[in-house]
């Protein structure tokens, strides 16, 4: 429930927020490191240039979640084909398959994404697509397994015997079967991937021209000991964020494991 | 004019370790409107044969010699895509398990409705209708309300009454039922068997019934299959195999039955039990596999494996003894 209602109000935020409060974050409008209420200019205090920080939270809340979303959504898809098709058809292609992602499970993933960053110029979509792509290994390995332990039940074997062709099965009847750990993992992967997100930003590698939490960290790391809520306020927001998913992606989990449903 | 023709079927199962003949020389046809039971304990090669037939084997387990004829085409050798068109259309199969053989996300009216769509040009309307009719047919009366229901909301007997309108929806000329009641009441077992007979009496499908239960035999069957470690071992129509068995072992599994006489008094016959176990197919040597388990066994048993030799018309056993029995 708090998981849910946390996700709900940064949700919220994120999309009406910068309306209720149009205020551009990159806009120096006061004097710099002003402590949060010392000022009615800026609630929650201006960072190191003078910039509003409550107008960097709300804008950033948006980039923060579109790259935490991307990033998932591309885990799911690459985990998910590489996954299905690996554990369905077994042999050569699981052979490939999975040394493929052996290969990209060996590579440190921030450090790979990194080069990826460096690579293609640092965008808010970039990161998001380097973050996805470091990032599917395990969602792969979690699909195959699904997939292994249901094609050989009996209502896969049912359904080859009326006659269904090989798509429909992969898609039709394992898939939906397949899906409740992998919802599970996908909204646990949001989480991973703001933090990613917030790392890249604070070495620097992540879009300059767009507000994110990383971003605030990552140019006010430096001032840290002078004006704490400079990286403390967007720090807290991202502790906030990931535990919301977190605890959506636990209380997902328990809702499709049926033996933990009576708690 | 037979529907379904098997010709010398063997099966392998090709593993690193080496490979096994699961299924052994096993012939036998089948004529519309009549019921082939194949008879035997776990693991003598029944489930396997029935699965060679619709070519669902396992991973690792093929096809290695034999033809198998439906209605004049061969299986054996047709590409994969005109293997679908039949499976389900032409011949289908009803599975031991009806709790885990139905798709737990869907309900069963769309399961139902999914094989109409692919193996009939019917449109949506008529599709739904027909899977009305089905669920009817099968002795589910308010159909349009379980329709929409999901498997775990239906009892295991009434998962099975819809396991088998599914396989009945394209009216198949072949029906295998792979143990069908072994995983339901008794009272439920009868009514799916009596279900079994009305539509087969309706459509004239042949049924190939694969059980272990010589009761069930002697309910349904016409014609009767014995098999033992992959062979066939006694074969014959049921009349002649339940009353003059030939086979120790086809005895064996005939005094296993528990016979409840109902006279002045109750009396139980006693059971008699087959000692030992199936033994595993890798050791089966040159002789006979039942072996070890024969009380009739003699030296030429081990040495040499007996062929399958008609004792009456329409009745063949594979055993040396069979003319003392």
């Amino acid at each position: 429930m708090l998981g849910l209602v946390l996700v709900l109000l940064i949700s919220v935020l994120a999309i009406i927020g910068p309306l209720l409060y149009p205020v551009d974050p990159f806009e120096i409008i006061w004097a710099p490191m002003s402590a949060p209420g010392t000022t009615e200019r800026a609630l929650l205090g201006t960072d190191y240039l003078g910039r509003d920080i409550l107008a960097g939270l709300l804008v950033g809340a948006k980039s923060t979640l579109i790259v935490g979303l991307t990033a998932a959504a591309l885990t799911v898809i690459i985990g998910l084909v590489i996954g299905a098709l690996a554990g369905f058809y077994l042999g050569m292609i699981d052979e490939i398959l999975m040394r493929v992602t052996e290969f990209f499970q060996v590579l440190p993933p921030l450090l790979f994404a990194m080069v990826l960053v460096t690579m293609l110029s640092p965008s808010l979509w970039v990161v998001a697509v380097s973050i996805g792509v470091v990032s599917w290994p395990p969602t792969a390995r979690l699909a195959r397994a699904e997939f292994l332990r249901i094609r050989n039940l009996e209502y896969v074997t049912a359904s080859r015997a009326s006659g269904v062709r090989q798509g429909y099965i992969i898609w039709r009847v394992i898939l939906p079967n397949a899906l409740p750990p992998l919802i599970v993992s996908a909204t646990l992967t949001i989480g991973t991937a703001i933090l990613f997100e917030a790392g890249l930003s604070f070495l620097g590698l992540s879009d300059p021209n767009v507000m994110s939490w990383g971003l605030m960290i990552g140019s006010g790391r430096e001032y840290m000991l002078d004006a704490w809520w400079i990286v403390t306020l967007p720090g807290v927001m991202i502790f906030l964020a990931v535990l919301g998913v977190s605890l959506v992606g636990d209380g997902l989990n328990d809702a499709f494991n049926p033996k933990l449903r009576r708690r | 004019m037979s529907v379904l023709k098997v010709n010398h079927l063997c099966v392998d199962y090709r593993s690193r370790t080496g490979h096994i003949r699961l299924v052994d020389d096993v012939s036998f046809d089948i004529q519309p409107n009549k019921t082939l039971a194949i008879v035997g304990e776990s693991g003598c090669g029944k489930s396997m044969t029935a699965l060679a037939m619709m070519r669902l084997l396992p991973d690792g387990a093929t096809i290695t010699k034999g033809v198998i004829t439906l209605q004049g085409t061969s299986l054996t050798g047709l590409p994969e895509a005109q293997m679908r068109d039949i499976r389900g259309a032409s011949m289908s199969m009803i599975f031991q398990e009806p709790m885990t053989s139905l798709n737990p996300v869907f309900s069963v009216g769309e399961q139902i409705a999914e094989v109409l769509r692919l193996h009939t040009d019917l449109d949506k309307q008529q599709v739904r209708e027909k899977v009305q009719a089905l669920i009817r047919s099968v002795g589910i009366s308010d159909a349009s309300q379980r329709s929409s229901a999901y498997p775990h909301e239906l009892s295991g007997g009434m998962r099975q009454r819809i396991m088998i309108a599914m396989a009945l929806a394209c009216s198949p000329k072949v029906l295998i039922a792979d143990e069908p009641t072994t995983a339901v009441d008794v009272t439920v077992q009868a009514q799916i068997f009596s279900l079994l007979r009305d539509l087969q009496a309706r459509t004239s499908t042949a049924i190939i019934l694969i059980t272990h239960d010589m009761g069930v035999v002697a309910e349904m069957a016409d014609d009767i299959i014995v098999m033992y470690a992959g062979r066939v071992a006694e074969r014959g129509s049921v009349e002649t195999v339940l009353s003059q068995p030939a086979h120790p072992y086809t005895r064996g599994l005939i005094d296993c039955v528990p016979h409840l006489q109902l006279g002045s008094n109750i009396s139980l016959k006693p059971v008699t039990e087959i000692p030992g176990v199936v033994p595993a197919l890798e050791t089966i040597g040159a002789g006979c596999p039942f072996v070890s388990r024969c009380g009739l066994s003699e030296e030429k048993c081990e040495a040499v494996m007996p062929e399958l030799l008609e004792v009456r018309p329409s009745h063949q056993v594979a055993c040396w003894n069979s003319q003392e029995a």
